[in-house]
């Protein structure tokens, strides 16, 4: 793989900053990105800004008040109190009765006083009605807001299966079985591939869930070369194992690519690997 | 410009378990995360639960967020993209692409200065709407079809049917244009 010059690199920060780089110039491009300059690393914290300018340019789409209220439930549940109206009401009532004392030899403000109570005990009761009812709403919002998640995450697994089945369907499948290193000796896992539509699935069993400020991260060692193939969480299944769809590696010639490595890296993974390797799996 | 609330203060407050906290920062950024999401993903169902799932996200690992790493907003508008193209693409396993390195920490760690959280976004909207429109319109669509779908640069060329040095091209001059005319203004 040919190194990339500074000029190069300083051409290419705009499209990395922006998610763009794919395939070659994404390999090469984190490869100079471990040993850059000061003046490199300047140039790239421009255009990391520039792109998240960019967001702002979104065109204005109307947010309903509604979100807000679902998130509100959501962090809060059931715990949120709803009573403002009842001391109020309180107030009125006796407020209410001060009056009446004043002028209790006044018959027909008497009448008025009881009605202006009465009224004020009906409003309390619909104020407390209300609140009641936006507390369930709330509930109802929540629920709903939940369902549509769990709903979102089985059409991603059946989406995940289906094309897990593409793979194993594929005649070129290959295998390559990754062993546990010294952070995690138990662990185990297995690479089922398709070098010629560049697919492939990780099969994990063993691994320990990671912290929550970590993710696991595979690297396809390419000519002696780590290379970036995305990062994944385990859900803590020592035994079941799990499995992972990996859409698109990087190198389709299998003759090129000298092994496969997960090791454990910070949240969203990094250029190069750091962390300890917990599986290897030798071609 | 008005100065905003102080950011990490909220934070703090968010760690701290206090809603109003949250309910402050959302008020601050919700508009224009929701308005990349909306912009990305096109319908308001998928772009209001993202945008609830997200602040929800701040909630929970609020105890945990390191401030000194930088820009909030930055770390908001990562999760809001990736989260928004990860729906469009509906694929549970994120690739391994420039966007997963640059994820949360890592750009972050590019924006030290938190120039996006002591601004008010609306304003500087402004100014990056207008300079959008005074650069090539190709540079435009090029820069808007990168941010908004999500899409690799290989990807790009096949949609707008171009060679790739072309898109290459496009994106590397329109951000430098971008850049030379935000460069005093922001």
């Amino acid at each position: 793989m040919k190194p990339m010059d500074i000029r190069e690199f300083l051409d290419l920060c705009p499209a990395h900053a922006l998610g763009l780089l794919d395939g070659e110039d994404l390999a090469r491009f984190q490869s100079a990105f471990v040993s850059a300059t000061p003046e490199m690393l300047a140039a790239y914290s421009q255009a990391a800004l520039m792109a998240a300018n960019l967001s702002l340019a979104a065109q204005e789409a109307p947010l309903s008040p509604d979100v807000l209220d679902k998130l509100m439930a959501r962090v809060q549940g059931d715990a949120e109190p709803r009573s403002t109206a009842a001391p109020a009401a309180k107030r009125t009532v006796a407020g209410t009765a001060a009056g009446k004392t004043r002028i209790a030899w006044i018959m027909p403000f008497r009448i008025a006083a009881t009605a202006a109570a009465g009224f004020a005990i009906v409003t309390l009761v619909l104020l407390a009605y209300s609140a009641s009812l936006r507390s369930g709403m709330g509930r109802i919002q929540a629920a709903y807001s939940e369902s549509r998640v769990r709903i979102r995450a089985l059409e991603d697994s059946l989406s995940q299966q289906t094309a897990m089945l593409e793979v194993l369907k594929s005649s070129n499948m290959q295998m390559v079985v990754m062993n546990g290193q010294a952070a995690d000796p138990a662990g185990y896992g297995k690479i089922i591939w398709d070098p010629i539509h560049k697919k492939a699935i990780l099969h994990i069993s063993n691994l320990p869930a990671q912290p929550s400020d970590k993710d696991y991260q595979l690297w396809v060692i390419r000519d002696k070369k780590p290379m970036d193939a995305g990062v994944f969480q385990v859900k803590g299944n020592r035994e079941g194992g799990e499995l992972y769809k990996i859409d698109q590696l990087v190198e389709s010639d299998r003759s090129r690519i000298n092994a496969f490595a997960i090791t454990l890296e910070p949240k969203g993974g990094l250029p190069q690997p750091s962390g300890k390797m917990y599986l290897l799996g030798s071609i | 410009m008005t100065l905003p609330p102080e950011i990490p203060i909220l934070m703090e407050r968010i760690a701290k378990r206090d809603s109003r906290a949250l309910r402050d920062l959302y008020g601050r950024f919700s508009r224009a995360l929701y308005n990349v999401i909306f912009s990305i993903v096109k319908r308001k169902e998928d772009a209001e639960e993202i945008l609830c799932e997200i602040f929800h996200q701040v909630w929970e690992r609020a105890p945990s967020y390191d401030i000194s790493k930088g820009s909030v907003y930055t770390w908001l508008l990562t999760m809001a993209r990736n989260r928004a193209i990860d729906r469009i693409r509906s694929k549970g396993y994120r690739q391994g692409n420039a966007q997963s390195q640059q994820e949360v920490e890592e750009l972050q760690g590019f924006n030290r200065e938190d120039q996006l959280d002591q601004v008010v976004l609306s304003e500087r909207a402004d100014l990056v709407k207008s300079a959008l429109e005074r650069i090539s319109p190709e540079q435009r669509l090029v820069l808007e079809t990168a941010y908004f779908e999500g899409r690799t640069q290989t990807e790009i060329a096949a949609s707008l049917n171009l060679p790739l040095g072309t898109v290459k091209s496009r994106v590397r001059d329109g951000m430098k244009a971008l850049q030379s005319l935000l460069k005093d203004r922001l």
